[in-house]
């Protein structure tokens, strides 16, 4: 694989997949005419990467998206602070004329009809503590997607990198039922295994593993959804969406867009097109040296099975490449509905089902 | 059986273990003379703040080793209340604040008592350099969970049963390091297990008793816990909160005593220590109280409220009456001096210093 540095002085068009004349066009009006939502991003925050968000608006329209859910980290999983960064991110889409922030369903639709991106809000993970209280406090600040955990332990259940498999405690039950009587979306994507299935079980609503991939494809890596997780998922409505994150849907030194669209393949295959959405986590920076940094601190690798052996994606390397997604799609053979689905309907659906 | 109003009316001899004559003053001149040490109390309320220092100089204890509450968990609320009953202790001339053995022996000799700090249960989050700040501040012992999950570990009142997290792990090498002795009282059993064995200092349980002898409460502990942590040198806190030792209408010394018997039969008296975790006022009034607010969910650690007060045992100034339950036992001085004293200040020089 071409280093980094030089896979990004190709011009954008030579880095995409090839179609015919026929794909191509029809992967251009899809992505044009499409409302697509990507379930799960991380494009306005300047401390974890090096990146500025006034600088990286032309990029994140090149990205032809209509919307996305943009997480807050909370540092330390302190409730204050993460209240604080998502004030930080509102008034970056405040203040910018082709930036909305969404707050339900139709906000997607009226920001593609006007030609803006709508920014919805999400806790990653959530920082409630013990405090259930703050959960309507976030929600009035306008949190609207929270995870349950990141990869360790917290008050609520096990991450998918912690050394015990424990499922949700009795408090992680009282947040599920809080979270879906205020209307919040719950995220399994960091979670243990029995912590999501516990999750899926208790929740009343449908809820989302918005940036994962198969286990089956690659099975050392816990942070990947099991066969068993993504169909109970799916027989409570719920939503799988395929993320773009480099060394996290194969270990090989060469990957790129067509590991992503393995992934999806694989998942609507496995619990239906209705299912499938995509959530990228993907930044305009060295992510892959972002990994190695949070290795030593918030992440560690080895406890998930993550390997850095790839130093980024092709085709999808960063949002600006998002187009590539859909090209790809076409070269798979799904048809305009199932695209449509995938890009963005089965999104919207369940935010309408849940959010309102 | 007495209510709780009536049993306060009657005298401290009607209170007392009954013991002949040379029996009682025996027991009286023992705890007289004796470094006394409670591992676990709340002169200072419990999650009420209140404080009496009357009582607390007249149970002539040498050491309350005083629990800092902590049920939302939060480090700075849990550093403030220290400071409170830190400032407390120094405006009192008769109170000395501990932080290693020897200021305790030292109380003894100067006539005065002392109150060292645990953290009820610990309130680092995630940022294990809190402890060093605790550490700073006075905190000499910290409770590793209260009754639900936290990020360290599950307590004995959740839904599962799941051992220390990597975070867990490193804070009790942290712990080890520093000195600041760890206490696993209101954990679930795995998260004891794991403790006890990642710790290389020993352990404690400074207020519980065996489940052996009353089934169906987990914050009693089993033997397979008791003996793990007696293993590795540990100590365990005999107390005497109202329906935790027995979930019989009636209960009081006797039942406390029955704890210590058995303790010592298992482990050797070396490991037994008194924790009493009283709060000298109405405990199940209160216990009721939390149950109401669901904060602390007594039933999903098997605690029923059937009794009202520990007889005997029911205040401060029936401390002593500890002494005279082991004399009645046919306990030997130097078992007795264990047990109030020695053990606690053993394992307090090998830990804190």
């Amino acid at each position: 694989m071409i280093p980094r540095d030089e896979y990004l002085k190709i011009p954008l068009k030579d880095r995409f997949i090839s179609l015919d004349e026929d794909q191509e066009a029809r992967a251009e009006q899809l992505h044009r005419d499409s409302l697509i939502i990507d379930i799960h991003t991380c494009m306005l925050e300047d401390r974890l990467v090096q990146q500025d968000f006034f600088e990286n608006v032309p990029r994140i329209q090149r990205s032809g998206i209509n919307g996305f859910i943009e997480e807050v980290i909370p540092f330390d999983e302190e409730f204050g602070p993460s209240m604080e960064t998502l004030g930080r991110f509102r008034f970056k889409v405040e203040k910018h004329p082709d930036f909305m922030p969404a707050f339900r369903a139709q906000d997607f639709i009226h920001a593609k009809g006007s030609g803006k991106q709508a920014v919805m809000f999400g806790l990653e993970p959530q920082s409630f503590g013990r405090d259930l209280d703050r959960v309507a406090i976030a929600y009035g600040l306008g949190i609207r997607v929270a995870l349950l955990t990141l990869n360790t332990r917290n008050y609520i259940g096990d991450g998918c990198g912690e050394r015990t498999n424990a499922g949700l405690s009795y408090l992680g039950l009282d947040l599920v039922e809080q979270m879906n009587e205020l209307g919040m979306l719950i995220d399994l994507s960091h979670c243990g295994s029995q912590t999501t299935l516990d999750a899926i079980e208790a929740s009343s609503d449908p809820v989302m593993c918005n940036h994962i991939g198969a286990r089956a494809l690659y099975p050392q890596l816990k942070r990947l959804k099991t066969d068993e997780e993504l169909v109970a998922l799916a027989n409570k409505g719920g939503l799988a969406g395929v993320s773009a994150i480099p060394n996290q849907l194969s270990r090989n030194a060469e990957q790129g867009i067509e590991d992503m669209l393995n992934h999806i393949d694989y998942i609507v295959n496995l619990i239906g097109i209705d299912h499938v959405a995509i959530g990228t986590d993907i930044l305009f920076g060295d992510q892959v040296e972002v990994h190695r940094q949070t290795d030593k601190t918030l992440l560690k690798l080895d406890y998930y099975g993550q390997e850095l052996n790839a130093p980024y994606m092709y085709g999808i390397e960063s949002p600006e490449e998002w187009p590539n997604i859909t090209r790809g799609l076409v070269s798979r053979g799904y048809s305009d509905d199932e695209i449509r689905k995938i890009l963005g309907g089965n999104a919207l659906r369940i935010i309408q089902e849940v959010v309102g | 059986m007495l209510s709780r109003e009536e049993y306060l009316e009657l005298s401290l001899e009607e209170r007392f273990v009954p013991l002949g004559a040379e029996e009682s003053k025996r027991a009286d001149r023992l705890f007289d003379q004796l470094v006394t040490i409670d591992m676990h109390t709340h002169i200072f309320g419990s999650v009420h703040f209140h404080f009496e220092y009357e009582p607390v100089r007249q149970s002539g204890m040498t050491c309350c080793f005083e629990a800092v509450p902590a049920l939302s968990e939060d480090f700075q609320e849990s550093m403030e209340l220290l400071g409170r009953y830190r400032s407390l202790v120094e405006s009192e001339p008769g109170l000395v604040t501990a932080v290693r053995a020897e200021d305790i022996r030292e109380a003894k000799r100067d006539g005065k008592q002392t109150v060292m700090y645990q953290l009820e249960p610990q309130t680092m989050g995630r940022d294990l350099n809190r402890i060093d700040v605790s550490y700073g501040l006075g905190v000499r012992m910290m409770l590793l969970t209260f009754n639900t999950r936290n990020y360290i570990g599950d307590g004995c009142g959740e839904r599962t049963d799941c051992g220390l997290s990597y975070l867990g792990i490193e804070m009790v090498e942290r712990l080890n390091d520093i000195g600041i002795m760890i206490d696993l009282s209101h954990c679930g059993v795995q998260t004891s297990l794991d403790a006890i064995k990642f710790s290389k200092d020993p352990v404690l349980f400074n207020h519980t008793g065996a489940r052996a002898l009353n089934p169906p409460v987990t914050r009693l502990k089993t033997d397979e816990q008791i003996r793990a942590l007696a293993d590795k040198g540990g100590l365990i806190g005999i107390s005497a909160i109202p329906n935790q030792l027995s979930s019989q209408p009636e209960q009081g010394i006797e039942d406390m005593l029955n704890h210590i018997d058995y303790v010592a039969n298992l482990v050797g008296m070396e490991h037994v220590v008194i924790g009493l975790d009283n709060t000298f006022h109405d405990q199940v009034a209160f216990h009721r109280k939390l149950a109401a607010s669901k904060s602390v969910d007594l039933q999903k650690s098997g605690i029923t409220l059937a009794a009202g007060y520990m007889y005997g045992i029911e205040s401060p100034l029936e401390w002593r009456n500890i002494v005279r339950g082991l004399v009645s036992r046919g306990y030997t001085e130097d078992e007795i001096e264990k047990v109030v004293s020695g053990n606690a200040l053993r394992v307090m020089e090998e830990v804190i210093g």
